[in-house]
């Protein structure tokens, strides 16, 4: 660990240097990180524009990045904001309610009283394991993901994959912090009724 | 007592920790006595682990975007270095 912290120092003393090798590295290690955070907004061709531009604004920002983050997370906020400059709203957008805490999925599956009509069946540790070597698993879960609403799918790409600060992406999206746990949490909870499903008929 | 369904709406901020000590004391009670909801927050753990696991938090960057962004850097640079003589 204390190695790849010394890597990242003496990279990032490259890059301020201006050292083109330097940045040919760090395309090639980041870049990816930086594609999956704009295509959780954006269609293929413009998010592929926005890694482009972002590592190009990168040169300029360089000498402001303070280590407070990883560099990946850095790159990875930037390319959020570049990406969110270029979103038009889709006329797809399925709004998230805020005010209900729960996905309408799960909702209807209590009663009016608050108890479970359709509760959950047990869910093993074993079966975890099994279900993370599931390539049709894997499948199903890209496919759903995809199908997330917008605001849903970025909020679970910053936050749960890039790991970035919560107050960053809260000021990207333009969400209050309780906004952004209910995004998340919705998020989540789609996923897992789809993933249970999955689990009980082997479809997706 | 809490409802299965304010449980249910409850259990992602319980897995992250971000309940108040009172609203975990009344979840951990809950969860004693409801197996059903026990399985849920089983359930919507393993969601976590799995969404961590298997989404893609990178995607293969196609050689044209690699080839394109090193030139667009490599202009900017020397714009930089010229600027700065």
């Amino acid at each position: 660990m204390e190695q790849a912290a010394t890597d990242e120092q003496q990279l990032v003393d490259r890059l301020r240097q201006r050292d083109s090798r330097a940045y040919h590295e760090a395309v090639q290690q980041f870049s990816g990180a930086m594609l999956a955070t704009a295509r959780s907004m954006l269609d293929p061709a413009t998010a592929e524009d926005v890694v482009q531009e972002s590592w190009v604004a990168v040169v300029d920002a360089i000498d402001g990045f303070e280590g407070r983050s990883a560099l990946k997370t850095w790159l990875c906020t930037i390319t959020a904001n570049r990406a969110r400059n270029r979103l038009r709203k889709s006329k797809r957008e399925t709004l998230t309610d805020f005010q209900a805490p729960l996905d309408p999925n799960l909702e209807k599956r209590f009663n009016e009283g608050g108890g479970w009509i359709q509760p959950t069946r047990p869910w093993g540790s074993e079966s975890a394991d099994e279900l993370l070597s599931n390539e049709a698993l894997k499948d199903c879960l890209d496919k759903h993901f995809e199908a997330l609403p917008e605001t849903q799918r970025a909020v679970l790409m910053m936050r749960e994959m890039q790991q970035m600060e919560a107050d960053d992406v809260c000021r990207i999206l333009g969400l209050s912090s309780a906004n952004l746990r209910v995004s998340l949490h919705r998020a989540r909870q789609k996923l897992f009724t789809m993933i249970e499903g999955f689990r009980e008929t082997g479809e997706c | 007592m809490l409802k299965c369904r304010e449980v249910t709406a409850l259990a992602s901020d319980w897995l992250d920790g971000d309940l108040t000590t009172a609203q975990k004391l009344k979840v951990r009670l809950h969860l004693m006595m409801c197996r059903h909801c026990r399985n849920l927050v089983d359930g919507l753990a393993t969601t976590e682990r799995i969404i961590r696991d298997r989404l893609d938090a990178e995607l293969p960057i196609p050689a044209e975007l690699q080839q394109r962004t090193t030139e667009a850097i490599e202009a900017r640079l020397r714009t930089d270095q010229s600027g700065r003589n």
